[in-house]
């Protein structure tokens, strides 16, 4: 007698559990993390944030030995491959700065907003991919820092993703190769006959490469060099994405598939800049923002690499 | 109630060391479902109620923390520890590799289902042979990592240990 109620005690319990579970699904698929539990989320980000910076400090070490220890294989290769890299690009650099000065005369010309101008914020990353289904990257700058969602993530490589949760003290990016992440890029063209052409690339399961579609006829080629397209609204114009790594023509060569690898190696990454560029906004963002360095209590108010920096003590903002 | 307590206090440090943690430590590019694990080691030491409650809490706290729906994980670590709970009681003998078996079978089960239910709500992420991929490679994880779990489970909730126990008496 007892050990029937006893089984009927665990089974009200399991059925409690499980219809609480699908209420919860239901609420967070239909009102996304808009809604109440993703407040909670919030909050919890918010309290494990320190905790996992601090992790991070601690753990980066033995995380970075242990990559090295599952994948030594790799890591010669990878050296070899680099400073081969390494040397090739510098000799790009000196004609990409003459390039580069040469462009800002040109711009200043048109008068055209420049990358340069637009505000960010350089976020340190304290936690990534917590599962094995949604790549996400955690940095340590938030709402305090003007930062909003659908805001463009960046490095120095090129795009990284962009910002899908903000809370105060911390945002959640969701990286480029997400299947659910997608970005306007455009091709460099090659001559008057081969012109540059745009289309949209989106992430894939189970690939570090991003595909693209192009319309029929496109002339595109291994290797190209990928940015984002002017008709873009997530991203500014001209941003590297990545190389083109294959090319396909449809049957019936009604498109062009391609395959782009992003420049961005997002396991290496430790500090991103989140541009405060809100979704489909067509001109610079005059704002200033104040953001914190991780390792002192100095303020800085930054903008994207290559321009200059201003640092101050204590903290200040303008509107 | 205490016993409850001490679930719950297992169960928000599994999801601190899972999220902070672990994904330093990923092995073959996969982490593992440490609260998975703790729902069917609960659930094997305890009985099916705690072991569902357990799950319920860890996957709840790991879910926060991921884009896949909440409830997710929730529901598919209930009902793991539910199901290990339930078998456990049906078990004639416990060999020693049992915790490893546990974790290997309950980690490709429980992903089995996460990715049915993923699937039916709509996470494209999960789909393909790229999801049953990832699930085998945690399962495996997860194999490595359950004996440390059933340790822990053992000396938080002072319970015997039901696998040495049965191997003594075989």
């Amino acid at each position: 007698m007892a050990g029937a109620r006893r089984a009927s005690r665990r089974r009200y319990v399991l059925l409690v559990i499980v219809l609480t579970c699908l209420t919860l699904i239901t609420l967070d698929t239909r009102s996304g993390r808009t809604g109440p539990l993703g407040s909670v989320g919030r909050l919890a980000h918010r309290v494990m944030n320190p905790i996992e910076g601090a992790v991070d400090d601690v753990t980066r070490p033995i995380g970075d030995w242990w990559s090295g220890l599952v994948d030594s294989g790799n890591l010669k290769r990878d050296n070899r491959r680099l400073e081969q890299e390494n040397a090739a690009l510098r000799g790009k650099q000196t004609s990409a700065e003459e390039a580069i000065k040469e462009n800002e005369e040109l711009k200043k010309l048109l008068q055209l907003h420049s990358l340069l101008e637009i505000d960010s914020v350089n976020g340190l990353i304290v936690g990534r991919d917590p599962g094995n289904f949604d790549p996400t990257l955690t940095i340590d700058k938030g709402s305090e820092s003007g930062i909003s969602v659908d805001m463009p993530v960046i490095a120095p490589e090129g795009i990284v993703g962009k910002v899908i949760e903000v809370w105060n003290g911390g945002s959640k990016i969701q990286v480029l190769t997400d299947p659910q992440f997608s970005v306007g890029v455009q091709t460099p063209g090659h001559g008057v006959l081969a012109p540059a052409t745009t289309g949209v690339a989106s992430g894939q399961v189970g690939s570090h490469d991003l595909a693209v579609v192009f319309d029929a006829g496109t002339k595109v080629r291994v290797g190209d060099a990928i940015v984002t397209s002017p008709q873009s609204t997530l991203f500014p114009p001209g941003l590297p994405v990545g190389t083109i790594s294959s090319v396909t023509v449809q049957p019936g060569a009604t498109g062009v598939d391609a395959t782009i690898t992003p420049y961005v190696h997002l396991g290496a990454l430790q500090y991103v800049t989140v541009l405060l560029w809100p979704d489909g906004h067509t001109g610079p963002v005059l704002r200033t923002t104040t953001t914190t360095t991780s390792t002192s209590s100095t303020s800085t108010t930054s903008t994207l690499p290559g321009s200059s920096t201003s640092t101050s003590t204590p903290t200040s903002s303008t509107g | 109630m205490n016993r409850l307590v001490r679930v719950a206090a297992l169960a928000v440090i599994i999801v601190i060391v899972q999220v902070a943690v672990f994904p330093h430590l990923r092995l073959f590019g996969v982490v593992p479902d440490l609260g998975l694990l703790l729902a069917l080691v609960v659930g094997y030491q305890e009985g099916p109620e705690l072991g569902a409650i357990a799950g319920f809490l860890a996957g709840f706290g790991y879910d926060l923390f991921l884009e896949t729906p909440i409830g997710l994980n929730a529901l598919t670590y209930a009902v793991v520890g539910y199901t290990i709970g339930v078998l456990e009681s049906g078990l004639f003998r416990s060999p020693r590799w049992l915790p490893s078996f546990l974790g290997l079978v309950g980690g490709l089960a429980g992903g089995l289902f996460f990715i049915g239910i993923g699937v039916l709500a709509g996470v494209d992420a999960v789909k393909g042979t790229h999801g049953v991929e990832t699930i085998a490679l945690a399962a495996v994880y997860d194999a490595l990592l359950a004996p440390f779990v059933f340790f822990l489970v053992r000396r938080v909730l002072g319970t015997t240990d039901r696998v040495r126990d049965s191997w003594s008496m075989r």
